[in-house]
């Protein structure tokens, strides 16, 4: 089920909802010991309620959660109750049967296309078949999620938790499929907390709010950019330079308002339910350098990278030469957990590669302090990054690469032709073939262009919001566009629902339901 | 404490406001595109039937799934646009006496007319499909007939599934937009829905696109290249129609399948493009599909209208001099008297069907049929070179849109 789907935003969430709190009325109502039942009810019916989510996808995968949240459940418990060695020997099975399971699912067809395409350039048979799997959706991040549980039981930061809540923080619906990457410490404590089950008025008019910008941003930019990209990105479409520029920019305005607006989506939704959760995105496209756009771009994956990841791996704690090797490996492990091919491998090797040359900088020539360039060139290579994440295979990739500086000569429009003299006169001799891939008279160039005009200059969605703590984290703001739950934002609201509605017909799947 | 009670409040007439401005909106404009349906999305034995429209009939698949189960025709016809345009659903010469619906879809693959055939099996009475094939178009692509699954859907609930489906169909920019211009008098008035003529597309509709293209000289080549364009035929499309068939077999249901009896500069196209095997092979596993399942006691004929006969080989307007042809819209749509001699060779009748017009397949007579074919074709590449030459030069043009 998604977010934008009519049977999600009229059946699935009223009714979910609905009997949320009521029974968080009548848990709220139960004080003697005969109703602990009562008092479960709310999370027993969330959590239940995330597992028809997840199932109405495909029930198939179904048991594959509950065993996946049941063995990392007992698992935690083992780790914690255990000592010394037995402690360490229990977290090592539980990380090693996690990573098979992500290992089968995600990398295993990766594994034999690898095998099989050296064998073909050895001039070999190709050895193995490839397996029928279907990649469980959500796998990494209820995988991940689960991970991090895992090493803090190990480290002893975790508390005694009821296998209900441990449920419902795995399997909670607003973050389940495509994050954000949930953190116990901070879920927890607001599931298990009775005055959540309290429908609030203010709850619902924050949460439902931030959930139509989200909505806004997914229908109504990122869904009209897609047929900008996609012709682009085909293999074999060799586009020209203002084709190529066209397509990725595209793409990298799709992708950020499609995640964050699922993000946003996600924040609203849990927030109908009193439940705040962590910030996702904060602006990216407007940081000043790489390492200040990984700490705005999906901030939870990054602070779990960190965290579990390169801090484990030594962080900057043993010099400079093995920081750039940790952030090195941490990106191109970012990398491949995005995808299982080699086109996630490079975009996360080019990441760890900005991010070595960032810090080697600083330390050659201290901080930037140019208003313009930093922030272009930072934008730059991340836009010169998705053409990797986003096309089929490395051969496109390098070929768009290429035409974003004209490596496919340029094609101007043929109503241009008559310029071809004033153009060569200038040593300039480009092809009138017209542009081709590109839908001109569709909303897609005029929406790309409000979308750059946003992404740079307009206040995020936590800024919007900043006075009703729309997430863990304390956003501050003084601008223009601050929410207020007034009359005027009311009716602006209204019509930017309705307006998305109209919008909602063509279901679209999100960018990061893959991953 | 009164600070948070007036902060409840104000989110609560906040929530209210939203609330109403954004269900009244929304239930008006439902309302309006429901009762006005300016696509006849749920329409049958209804006078906005006969309401004329412009050329495009946008959603006509919808139009279609719902017909079907509304009229429960024991007839019906499936496939492409070939078999939409050219086969009629009021041939009472041929089904005097029996409901007969045109439920193929203009940009079905056979993948769609699949989904269709079962669809019309499921909500009504079949005792006859008959149903329109050709080798570009025979593969599990998705068409652009635009059939979403919920309009597939069958059982009790149809009807009440249908009319949410309609709903939300109708929560649309683009048919606001319409159902506005419909009341306003804008929207173009050219010829009837198809449904007003039990499926078979208003052959005004068609004469005013191909006037639109240019004219039927013009629209040949794009036809050609989108002919030669096609994935098919595909091993896995013959086992989804393997299986169709199968089914229709098992419910009882009579099938007439023949291949469309596209121009034979089409076949040329095959030619050129080297999937003349691929068509002949396509051809003998028909035959033996037929075989087999007759065999099994099942009412099957396959018939091929293809290739070089009297008909399909009729002069194009760049040949002739002609405005029009006799039998053709453009190279890939045959004209309801065609149609009609289809329906006379495959069910009898008074009409008289060139000799050489309509070939039954059966594994014992294959080989002598391809021959056949092939002679033909080599007969008619050294009788018309021009017309052959063309084919060839449409094949080395860039792709045009027709």
């Amino acid at each position: 089920m998604l977010f934008n789907s009519f049977s999600f935003l009229f059946f699935y969430l009223p009714v979910v909802l609905g009997v949320y709190f009521l029974l968080g009325k009548l848990a709220l109502a139960s004080t003697g010991n005969g109703f602990a039942w009562r008092r479960m009810a709310p999370a027993a019916w969330l959590a239940g309620a995330s597992l028809f989510f997840y199932g109405w996808w495909d029930a198939r995968y179904l048991p594959l959660l509950m065993a996946s949240i049941t063995i990392n459940y007992l698992g935690g418990r083992l780790i914690v109750a255990a000592a010394g060695e037995v402690r360490r020997r229990w977290l090592l099975a539980a990380l090693i049967l996690n990573l098979a399971l992500l290992a089968y699912y995600k990398y295993a067809n990766f594994f034999v296309d690898s095998v099989n395409a050296a064998a073909a350039m050895a001039g070999a048979e190709q050895p193995w078949q490839p397996l029928s799997i279907v990649l469980p959706i959500g796998i990494s991040f209820f995988t991940f999620t689960q991970i991090a549980f895992l090493i803090d039981c190990y480290r002893g930061e975790v508390r005694e938790y009821r296998f209900i809540h441990y449920v419902q923080f795995v399997s909670y619906f607003p973050h389940l499929i495509a994050g954000p990457v949930l953190h116990h410490r901070e879920m927890m404590p607001q599931f298990a907390d009775p005055a959540n089950y309290r429908a609030q008025a203010s709850n619902f008019a924050i949460g439902l709010s931030i959930f139509v910008v989200g909505l806004a941003k997914k229908v109504l930019i990122a869904d009209n950019l897609s047929p900008l990209a996609s012709p682009v990105f085909a293999a074999g479409a060799e586009p020209a330079l203002i084709e190529a520029w066209i397509g990725v920019l595209a793409y990298t305005f799709q992708l950020y308002f499609d995640f964050s607006g699922y993000s946003d989506m996600a924040i609203g939704l849990s927030r109908l339910f009193g439940v705040r959760l962590p910030l996702n995105f904060n602006s990216p496209y407007k940081a000043d350098n790489i390492a200040q756009f990984w700490r705005h771009w999906h901030m939870t994956l990054s602070r779990l990278l960190r965290d579990y990841l390169y801090i484990a791996l030594g962080g900057s704690r043993h010099g400079q030469l093995k920081r750039y090797r940790n952030l090195l490996l941490t990106m191109l492990l970012g990398g491949l957990w995005h995808g299982a091919g080699w086109t996630f491998v490079i975009w996360g090797a080019l990441h760890g590669l900005y991010l070595v040359l960032q810090l080697g900088w600083q330390r050659l020539f201290g901080e930037a302090r140019s208003r313009w360039w930093p922030g272009m060139l930072t934008f730059f290579a991340v836009m010169l990054g998705w053409i990797f994440f986003r096309a089929p295979d490395v051969a496109t990739a390098l070929d768009i690469a290429g035409a974003l500086f004209g490596a496919n000569g340029v094609n101007l429009p043929r109503g241009t032709a008559s310029l071809a003299p004033v153009l060569n006169a200038m040593g300039w001799q480009p092809a009138f073939d017209g542009i081709r891939w590109i839908q001109l008279a569709g909303p897609g160039l005029p929406v790309l262009l409000l979308a750059m005009l946003i992404a740079f200059r307009a206040p995020n969605t936590q800024e919007i919001f900043c006075h009703y703590a729309p997430c863990i984290e304390t956003i501050v703001h003084r601008g223009l566009w601050i929410w207020r739950p007034t009359r005027r934002t009311s009716l602006a609201f209204a019509t930017l629902f309705v307006l998305c509605i109209f919008g909602m017909n063509r279901v679209t799947e999100f960018l990061y339901f893959q991953f | 404490m009164d600070a948070v009670d007036h902060s409840q409040q104000q989110a609560a007439s906040y929530m209210l406001l939203f609330g109403a401005v954004a269900a009244s909106a929304l239930a008006m404009v439902a309302a309006l595109n429901y009762l006005v349906d300016p696509y006849l999305l749920h329409q049958w034995d209804s006078p906005l039937l006969q309401r004329l429209r412009p050329t495009h009939e946008k959603l006509s698949v919808w139009g279609k799934t719902y017909a079907v189960a509304r009229y429960r025709p024991a007839v019906v016809y499936i496939g492409n646009s070939r078999t939409e345009m050219g086969l009629p659903a009021t041939a009472s010469e041929v089904f005097a006496s029996t409901s007969v619906f045109n439920s193929a879809v203009s940009g079905a693959s056979i993948g769609d007319a699949i989904k269709l055939a079962r669809h019309a099996a499921r909500v009504s009475r079949v005792e006859t499909m008959v149903w329109g094939i050709d080798a570009p178009s025979f593969s599990m692509e998705q068409g652009s007939a635009g059939i979403e699954p919920g309009l597939l859907e069958g059982g009790k609930a149809f009807f009440a599934q249908r009319a949410l489906l309609n709903i939300k169909r109708g929560l649309t920019v683009d048919m606001t937009r319409d159902t506005l211009r419909l009341l306003h008098g804008s929207y173009g008035q050219v010829c009837r829905s198809s449904l007003a003529l039990h499926g078979q597309r208003d052959q005004r509709c068609v004469s005013d696109r191909i006037h639109g293209w240019g004219g039927t000289a013009k629209a040949m080549i794009p036809r050609l290249q989108e002919f030669g364009a096609g994935a098919g035929p595909t091993p896995q499309a013959l086992a989804a129609f393997d299986a169709t068939v199968a089914q229709l077999c098992r419910g009882g249901t009579r099938l007439r399948l023949y291949i469309n009896p596209t121009h034979a500069m089409t076949m040329d196209v095959l030619y050129w493009r080297g999937r003349w095997p691929d068509m002949e092979r396509w051809q003998s596993d028909l035959a033996q599909l037929g075989e087999r399942y007759r065999q099994q006691g099942c009412d099957v004929r396959v018939h091929d209208f293809s290739g070089y006969n009297s008909i399909t080989s009729e002069a194009i307007p760049q040949f002739s001099g002609a405005r029009e042809m006799q039998y053709y819209w453009e190279a890939s749509h045959y004209r309801d008297n065609v149609g009609r001699m289809i329906l006379a060779r495959l069910f009898g009748g008074e009409m008289v069907v060139p000799a050489d017009f309509g070939v039954e397949l059966a594994p014992h007579s294959l080989p002598s049929h391809l021959q056949a074919l092939r002679s033909a074709r080599e007969r008619r590449h050294a009788s018309h070179p021009e017309e052959s030459a063309f084919v060839r030069h449409v094949l080395s043009l860039p792709r045009q849109a027709p």
